[in-house]
């Protein structure tokens, strides 16, 4: 039963992962980092499982750097 | 460096590098596959996956954490140590074969989900010889992982350097999982003891090589220099520095790297920026102080990364009198020029007297 | 690498030098007697010349051989793959349920023949075999042996 339960939500933290990572790898990467403009595609696709394991540190990262912006 | 990141890093000593990675790995496999069919025809495809697959990714895991060590035993092994991350993708992906197949092998064929039947199926934390070793090796493998995943220099810079090193370091603890895991799991119920006397080997080494280093480093750490003027400290004599090559000396919390270049001597901090590497058991290349581990420059004046890069390192104040180096261990600001101490030509000429 | 990341490593190592020794001690001594000695694989014995016992099921022969020389010896004749990739046959004695208190004899995986040296005078015990999934913990067969 318990074991359930945490596959349950690592699963759908994974999920949360999954649906964070599209737009994060398209958009939000060049904002956290400057290092990442104009980077390739190969370089965006190699970032993903990361992107979806440590999605909310990244997205922190990214509402950060949106209000320095402002 | 940090200009800007690409997929993979390749060049010609990383392709080689790649190349004898892949071409080890599979004659491994193919030798282990010819072995076991002549003396176990009837083996399992699955089996032979299973097997075959963890084997490589331990002795890979042996490897892999022996180039550390070894490295600080002697410079020689800097070149294994290069390219390290792509022979730990290459163990995690190796070991994930080998979990995969465990789990479809041992897990699918009733009607709970795969991990958790993985969990719930033996529950015998009490036993040693009925452990359920499964669970020990699959904690490992997500160690790996999370490793495999930021294994990129992009989660080295947005993890911190901080976070990144200690998510590395629970290697050791994957470590010790993969050893237990192979204790409780195959050995209490193989018969051939090649299993037990290949991890004693190979456990033993790693433990040697390790306290070996450790120790070795510790002793460098605690040296301690006696001679101080004006907060000046004596380290060494000139000569005791080759050209283009640096001694590092600890005089206070972290060591600092004297090189010798160009008829001078130049005081930085030895700590990379990029993932702590040793700047001081580098040289130098093209002007550049060059770190032995991933090939970061520093300018030697300025402990400025050449531009496009933006790393920079503390520098400190040199200077040389009668032939004795005096080393001032307050750092400059990161970046900071220097002028560092001209060797005159008879402090050069005392070394063949 | 920095000083507190070397102390670091020193610290982790010192303590893996304990570990693992004890570990590799207290799995070796944990291992079931028997089995140090046992024969696995297939073509390390030979069938030794007289039946004392045989049990037929649909996937699998089991058989008590002996010799006049040698110790008892359990063939296990598996023909075909077994459902269950991780199993081991225990011995105990009629009316044993637990194999915890069983003899480890030996695994089997694939098709083929397995021989197994038994320890114990068998014919004279009534023996009974556990064929047993270790990983999911559970008696798959349970073989009395009447002779």
């Amino acid at each position: 039963m318990v074991v359930q339960v945490i596959i349950l939500i690592v699963g759908i933290y994974i999920l949360g992962g999954v649906l964070f990572a599209v737009p994060f790898v398209i958009k939000g990467v060049t904002e956290v980092d400057e290092g990442t403009h104009g980077t390739k595609l190969g370089f965006r696709l190699i970032i993903i499982p990361g992107t979806i394991v440590f999605w909310p540190f990244l997205l922190s990262k990214w509402i950060k750097s949106n209000k320095k912006h402002d | 460096m940090s200009a800007s990141y690409q997929a993979v890093l390749w060049n010609r000593q990383k392709k080689h590098y790649d190349w004898l990675i892949f071409a080890f790995c599979t004659s491994y496999l193919a030798v282990f596959t010819s072995v076991t069919l002549v003396y176990n025809p009837q083996v399992t495809f699955e089996t032979l996956l299973i097997r075959s697959t963890s084997t490589l990714a331990l002795l890979l895991l042996h490897v892999i954490l022996s180039i550390g060590p070894l490295t600080r035993i002697n410079k020689k092994f800097f070149p294994l140590l290069y390219n390290r991350r792509h022979l730990g993708v290459t163990m995690f992906c190796i070991a994930a074969v080998h979990g995969l197949f465990s789990i479809l092998q041992f897990h699918t064929l009733g009607n709970v989900n795969p991990i958790v039947s993985l969990f719930t199926s033996n529950t015998r934390f009490d036993s040693v010889s009925a452990f359920p070793f499964q669970a020990l090796g699959f904690f490992a493998l997500v160690i790996f992982f999370l490793m495999a995943i930021t294994s990129h220099d992009f989660w080295l810079h947005n993890l911190s350097p901080k976070v990144w090193k200690t998510l590395h370091m629970f290697v050791y603890l994957a470590y010790f999982l993969v050893v237990m895991h192979v204790l409780l799991g195959v050995i209490q119920y193989e018969t051939n003891p090649v299993f037990v006397i290949i991890l004693v080997l190979g456990s033993g080494a790693l433990i040697t090589l390790h306290l070996v280093a450790g120790f070795q480093e510790t002793k460098k750490d605690n040296i301690k220099f006696h001679l101080q003027r004006e907060s000046f400290v004596m380290v060494c004599d000139v000569n005791d520095i080759e050209e283009d090559r640096a001694k590092m000396f600890c005089l206070d919390k972290e060591r600092i790297a004297v090189y010798k270049t160009d008829g001078k001597l130049f005081a930085v901090s030895n700590v990379c920026k990029h993932q702590n590497g040793p700047l001081g058991e580098g040289k130098v290349i093209d002007g550049c102080i060059t770190c032995p581990w991933h090939g970061y420059q520093y300018l030697p004046h300025n402990g400025q990364s050449p531009p496009p890069f933006k790393e920079r390192i503390s520098t400190y104040d040199v200077k040389i009198e009668e032939s004795k180096v005096w080393v001032n261990p307050v750092p400059y600001p990161e970046g900071t020029e220097r002028p560092g101490a001209i060797i005159t030509i008879n402090q050069k000429e005392e070394m063949f007297v | 690498m920095i000083r507190p990341l070397r102390r670091r490593h020193l610290q982790i190592w010192s303590a893996l030098c304990v570990l693992i020794p004890a570990g590799i001690v207290t799995a070796w001594f944990s291992i079931k007697r028997p089995l140090h000695n046992g024969v696995l694989q297939p073509a390390a014995a030979q069938a030794l010349p007289n039946i004392i016992f045989s049990v037929e099921q649909k996937d699998y022969v089991v058989r008590l051989r002996s010799s006049d020389t040698l110790p008892e010896q359990l063939e296990w004749i598996n023909k075909n793959i077994l459902t269950v990739p991780s199993a081991v046959i225990y011995e105990t004695v009629a009316g044993g349920e637990d194999v915890k208190s069983a003899d480890l004899i030996g695994r089997i995986e694939a098709k083929g023949n397995y021989y197994f040296p038994l320890q114990r005078n068998s014919i004279k015990e009534k023996p009974k075999f556990i064929l047993y999934d270790f990983i999911h913990e559970e008696i798959i067969d349970s073989l009395n042996f009447r002779p």
